[in-house]
């Protein structure tokens, strides 16, 4: 919850088709979670499933989803690829 | 009518008589198909006689842009291929990149239409109004590659050139064109057809401006969707990899076709990766007309038969050609991949058909007398050998140019249930017995066993993998929405794989065009083409219906074996209700015809007169 000190705050932002299953369908989530919490543990506080997604990013680096976001993180979830 | 993004005439060649006329685009064919894979639907049911022989004289070739194509909207250089298919002997189409589409453009034409047989091989050069017939002996056998670098020394770097390899002059049902030194339009066996006519090559050239309705407003709209683009996040992660960036993902999820798609779990999948590709083998990145997001890779590949220069691999190779034979090294791919392109084979069917050769003699239905030699899984000699046969119909090769479905219709011994396709085209690379949604999109696909119109597998992921509730739906909303890509002439990979949003092209169209269509109304001309190609299939092939819509037997009857899909198949039942819910939802019979009503509600009467004709009852 906002204005809770024992919570950091973590921006998810689903990049390609997996986005419309996110919360509401925006592809994109601001929450506080308290910390120590991996990135599969805060998709399945969301009812996530992970393997809608290939991997993630934070500043434009590949995490795997047992990364423990910090406060302030933008991670982005890559969707997987299609085609070729 | 003169409207923006049309450029007003088809040209019509007749190569028999070696001679060519152009005709008007017509208002009607614009308004009710729009254009790309509309107009290759279209023109198919108007001009392909009913019953043709797929490599006949008689069968049409359809070669079609869209209206965006080539102007200034981000990766607008798709084309679409048809003609009545040797693979299936229904409706058959597919697209490639590069750079040909937007030339036929600039040529002056909306579409171009083949027909009839030349006397000799022939290359078709068209350089603007003129047409000509160039004698094509000297490249008849060579390599689709080669004869690509060959024409466009002797022509001019300024040509864009399709052409097809041995496997097209020798009719096999998985020929495909290549053009780009890497691109295909690969399934349905459109190589074969061109083949068939003697056409060796298409080379075009042209110089004249395509019109746009609202210039000001679409160049302002093309300029913000490429910056939206670039800045979408991940853009930066996306382009290194390309399409074989999802290996690893599909062989967690279970679905990565492994050795004849026995399995769906290939141990050696961090072998032949995304990851590998980038540290072991890519020289740079291309792009297709246009792109911001360029997916192509230029690779060089060192192995003990040889090192090779290639565009790719793509994933759908590294599926097919790599788990699907069981080559555990990247090297090894992009050789078979190289290899596949020189010959001018579809790498999809191909890595089918070589897999099941493979089974077959591992389970002592085809001898080593037979074949010529030994064949094992993850061996590179194995599968070139069979490329090789194949391509050239040479021994065992004869019988497997004709693709899995009559290769395995003549073996028998139970190799049916091991062939793996749907209406006779090999699968692609994604295994669906645990993904029914993705199983529901493969079997109604128009084409056969194919991806593209329905990628529906993380649909399944997120809504539950057991569960049949929903998949019909999914599917049909992608079967409008992904081929509509196809329509416009336009990738679809921007959308898919880095989220830019669908409402940029219903903005976009209406400025380029003139037409005052909004999405809704362009998803309307998509199941349009979506009900008359279906419509296709069954006024060509005797007794069509439901019993095409299977998928083979090993998908519904043997569990996966082994990795995190073990233990799961699709049961016949389950099949049957996926197709029950799927048939009501189109309004098609409960054999998948497409009824009387859903015809008329499309416009379609000339389509349901036709088929009342042969028989159904709609």
């Amino acid at each position: 919850m906002k204005g809770d000190p024992a919570k950091i705050r973590v921006t998810l932002s689903a990049m390609g088709h997996s986005a419309q299953y996110f919360p509401g369908g925006s592809g994109k989530v601001e929450i506080y979670v308290t910390p120590p919490r991996t990135l599969e543990g805060i998709l399945e506080d969301l009812c996530v499933a992970k393997d809608l997604f290939m991997f993630a990013l934070v500043e434009d680096k590949k995490v795997g989803f047992d990364y423990v976001p910090r406060d302030g993180d933008e991670v982005v979830l890559v969707s997987p690829v299609m085609g070729g | 009518m003169k409207l923006g993004g049309y450029m007003g005439k088809i040209l019509e060649v007749d190569l028999t008589a070696k001679k060519s006329r152009t005709f008007p685009t017509g208002e009607d064919l614009i308004r009710d198909y729009v254009g790309g894979r509309g107009f290759v639907a279209k023109l198919l049911w108007d001009l392909v006689p009913r019953g043709a022989d797929p490599l006949s004289p008689e069968n049409v070739v359809v070669i079609a842009p869209g209206p965006l194509t080539g102007v200034f909207v981000p990766a607008s250089g798709k084309v679409h291929m048809g003609a009545k298919s040797p693979a299936t002997g229904g409706y058959g189409d597919s697209n490639m990149g590069g750079h040909f589409s937007p030339e036929i453009k600039y040529a002056g034409y909306d579409a171009l239409v083949v027909r009839g047989k030349a006397e000799k091989p022939v290359v078709l050069v068209i350089d603007d109004d003129k047409v000509s017939f160039e004698d094509a002996g000297d490249l008849w056998g060579k390599g689709a590659i080669t004869a690509e670098k060959i024409l466009k020394d002797r022509l001019g770097e300024d040509f864009q050139i399709a052409v097809i390899g041995p496997a097209g002059e020798n009719l096999v049902k998985f020929a495909c064109i290549s053009h780009d030194f890497g691109r295909q339009a690969g399934r349905t066996g459109v190589g074969a057809v061109w083949g068939s006519k003697n056409l060796k090559a298409v080379a075009v050239r042209g110089s004249r401006t395509i019109p746009v309705a609202q210039p000001k407003e679409a160049f302002s709209k093309a300029k913000e969707m490429y910056k939206t683009c670039f800045h979408k996040p991940g853009f930066k992660t996306w382009t290194p990899y390309g399409t074989a960036e999802v290996v690893d993902w599909v062989n967690k999820v279970g679905a990565f076709p492994t050795k004849n798609f026995s399995t769906t779990y290939f141990e050696r999948h961090n072998r032949i990766n995304g990851q590998s590709l980038k540290e072991r083998i890519l020289i740079t990145d291309k792009g297709c007309f246009g792109c911001p997001t360029p997916c192509g890779k230029y690779s060089r590949a060192q192995t003990r038969l040889g090192e090779v220069l290639v565009e790719g691999p793509e994933y759908e190779t590294i599926a097919l050609l790599g788990g699907n034979v069981a080559l555990g090294e990247i090297e090894e791919v992009a050789y078979a991949n190289r290899v596949a392109d020189e010959l001018g084979l579809d790498t999809i069917s191909a890595g089918n058909v070589a897999a099941f050769a493979i089974e077959c003699f591992e389970k002592g239905l085809l001898s080593r007398e037979q074949i010529g030699r030994n064949l094992s899984w993850g061996d590179l000699e194995s599968v070139v050998y069979l490329l090789e046969k194949m391509a050239r119909r040479e021994g065992i090769g004869d019988l497997l140019a004709e693709g899995v479905k009559v290769a395995s219709e003549k073996i028998g011994g139970g190799s049916e249930r091991f062939a793996i396709h749907v209406k006779g085209l090999e699968w692609s690379g994604y295994e669906a017995r645990w993904a029914p949604a993705m199983m529901i999109s493969y079997i109604t696909c128009d084409v056969g066993a194919h991806h593209n119109r329905s990628w529906a597998i993380t649909f399944d992921v997120a809504k539950g993998r057991d569960s049949l509730e929903g998949k019909a739906d999914k599917a049909i909303e992608l079967q409008h929405i992904r081929p509509l890509f196809d329509v416009l002439g336009l990738c679809r990979l921007q959308w898919v794989e880095i989220g830019f949003e669908l409402e940029n092209y219903a903005e976009i169209f209406p400025m380029v065009t003139g037409l005052g269509y909004s999405w809704e109304d362009l998803i309307k001309v998509s199941e349009r083409i979506w009900n008359l190609t279906r419509a296709f299939s069954a006024r060509e092939i005797p007794g069509f219906g439901r019993s095409f819509d299977y998928p083979p037997a090993r998908f519904m009857e043997e569990p996966v074996p082994d990795g995190p899909a073990k233990g799961k198949f699709l049961a016949r039942e389950s099949v049957d209700r996926l197709l029950d819910d799927y048939y009501a939802k189109r309004g098609w019979t409960k054999e998948g015809i497409p009824t009387r009503s859903k015809l008329s509600e499309l416009g379609l009467d000339f389509v349901a007169e036709e088929l009342e004709k042969d028989g159904y009852s709609i």
